[in-house]
């Protein structure tokens, strides 16, 4: 506090009275400045949080000032309520020049309030809040809720957008004890259907095991005693309630079976292929997989164990009428956790006359999502896959 | 030593004496009377009024018998409907809503209480309870009820309202 000084008024071509100089401040931060006492240029400002304000906006105010680079003279500042320092009381000396040249414009607040009328009607929070609860019960709260509730509390205001824009604010959702809302999804998969074919859906651990979630599949086949695997297709049911749909090929086509099969050839454990030469064998080196069956497991083929085969349809003998066929075969799967559903549909494909489109099929397509019945769309499909199922859209 | 009493003193200093049987239904005094042991010193709660500790300790004078929640190692082994909204006792409802004209403060500071002193089922009872409320309401009416503030730009809310037009044709 060794500098203070008379302020330099006459270097200044419009001196501005004090008090005019503590308002401006006070203006712009929306505090009540008092200036009290003392000779001219000296005396001491006192500022006092308006009514509402807390006394951090007041502090901020004086912690900016300190931040002034040159401190040629001034008065002393001080918060009401805020203890005085152990100096002797004063805060920061600043020059009345420096104080006039204080660009308060960082210190407003930048939020652009909406011009919406509940907003205007939104009275200042006092107490305890809703906002105010600790974010990782918020987070509980919005779990609770469920998805949509989640949704709509993440559209009131910035917090809760910021909130429920991580991910992990949705974990709770994941849980099997979360909220309790039905998450459905309807899949349909078209192709081409004959009489004589089998339909097999199931569960199975897929390719990537548990690690995401459960897996089903659905298993297209032909009465063919060789060679009897037409299409496979899995079903990744993760955690969030979403399933991805892949295509998987038959083991006996997979790269550790065909080198099985070399071997016990190779070794006369089993007959060499019969090719039956209506195609070119597909491989020189290894035997086309036509009419060879061998016992094959190992570690890249063991998922093909787990198959359970819950529903099986032959169509000769289960859907005997063209017209029922015309509606396909449904197979509804409900997870244990009693949350999750997924309602897989098969559709033989009927083209126009003189189109083919063989080369397409099988199609698969994920034709609705829906959560608590309501259909998921545009921004609650995003952020359900996003957030939710840590899944691009 | 489950009959002894304990003193618990609220943010104003205001004693409130219970028997420890029901103090321990708060983690966190069940944790530091075993670590204190034998002790008539009171118990400063700092972050409870005295108000709301007698709200609390009404909520675990009813809940006495109920078994103990089990710790967060065990969390999974817990009744999984412990987190569904729509399970509360009829006695929970009523203690939960408490006077009306101070329901969603008091429910706030319950909440915020349950929290610091660790008492799972009374924290649920209140999440579940704000989540009940904002069940089925849309934006404008969840800002309505708790008080919040609608500090986004016109631009945000031009998006969130063009996010919200799809969403709303289901």
């Amino acid at each position: 506090m060794s500098a203070i000084h008379a302020p330099h008024h006459h270097n200044h071509p419009h001196p501005r009275p004090h008090r005019t100089l503590a308002h401006r401040i006070a203006t712009a931060v929306k505090l009540r400045v008092n200036t009290e006492g003392g000779r001219a240029g000296l005396s001491p400002i006192t500022i006092t949080p308006v009514a509402g304000r807390r006394e951090g906006w007041a502090k901020s105010v004086v912690d900016a000032i300190k931040e002034l680079p040159r401190c040629r003279g001034g008065r002393r500042l001080s918060v009401i309520g805020e203890e005085e320092d152990e100096k002797g009381g004063n805060l920061t000396p600043i020059d009345a020049e420096d104080v006039e040249n204080f660009d308060p414009t960082p210190l407003r607040s930048v939020k652009p309030v909406s011009k919406s009328k509940l907003s205007k009607e939104v009275l200042k929070p006092s107490g305890t809040t809703l906002s105010s609860l600790p974010s990782e019960l918020l987070i509980s709260i919005a779990a609770r809720s469920g998805f949509w509730a989640s949704l709509n509390l993440s559209y009131t205001s910035r917090r809760f957008r910021s909130l429920l824009s991580d991910r992990a604010a949705w974990r709770e959702h994941l849980a099997t004890d979360g909220a309790d809302e039905l998450i459905v999804n309807e899949v349909t998969i078209t192709t081409r259907v004959g009489v004589y074919d089998h339909l097999l859906f199931g569960v199975w651990q897929g390719e990537d095991g548990e690690k995401d979630g459960d897996s089903l599949f659905f298993i297209h086949k032909t009465f063919n005693d060789d060679y009897d695997f037409l299409g496979g297709v899995s079903f990744k049911l993760l955690k969030g309630g979403l399933v991805e749909p892949s295509f998987f090929e038959h083991r006996e086509l997979l790269p550790c079976y065909l080198l099985d099969l070399q071997t016990h050839i190779q070794t006369g454990s089993h007959p060499p292929t019969i090719h039956l030469g209506t195609t070119p064998p597909s491989n020189p080196v290894l035997p086309d997989p036509i009419g060879t069956r061998i016992p094959h497991s190992c570690s890249s083929c063991s998922h093909y164990d787990t198959q359970t085969v819950q529903k099986s349809v032959f169509v000769m003998n289960d859907q005997p009428l063209d017209s029922q066929m015309r509606q396909g075969v449904e197979w509804c799967f409900e997870h244990p956790d009693g949350r999750r559903v997924v309602r897989v549909r098969v559709r033989p494909y009927r083209g126009m006359l003189g189109y083919g489109c063989d080369g397409d099929l099988p199609m698969v397509t994920v034709n609705e999502v829906s959560v608590a019945e309501r259909r998921l769309r545009g921004g609650a499909l995003d952020v359900f896959a996003r957030l939710v199922n840590g899944r691009e859209c | 030593m489950s009959d002894t009493l304990v003193t618990l003193t609220s943010q104003e200093g205001k004693p409130e004496q219970v028997p420890r049987r029901i103090a321990e239904r708060s983690t966190l005094l069940k944790n530091m009377l075993e670590d204190v042991g034998e002790s008539n010193q009171p118990i400063p709660l700092p972050n409870v009024s005295h108000k709301i500790l007698k709200r609390v300790l009404e909520y675990c004078i009813h809940h006495k018998d109920d078994p103990q929640p089990p710790s967060d190692d065990d969390k999974d082994s817990f009744d999984s409907s412990r987190k569904r909204s729509d399970d509360i006792d009829e006695w929970d409802q009523k203690f939960i809503k408490g006077k009306e004209e101070e329901h969603n403060e008091e429910l706030f500071q319950i909440i915020l209480a349950a929290n610091y002193l660790d008492i799972k089922p009374l924290l649920d009872l209140g999440c579940k309870t704000v989540a009940n409320m904002i069940k089925g309401k849309s934006p404008e009416q969840i800002r309505e009820m708790f008080n919040i503030e609608n500090d986004f730009t016109p631009e945000e809310e031009d998006q969130i309202r063009r996010e919200n037009e799809w969403a709303a044709d289901a």
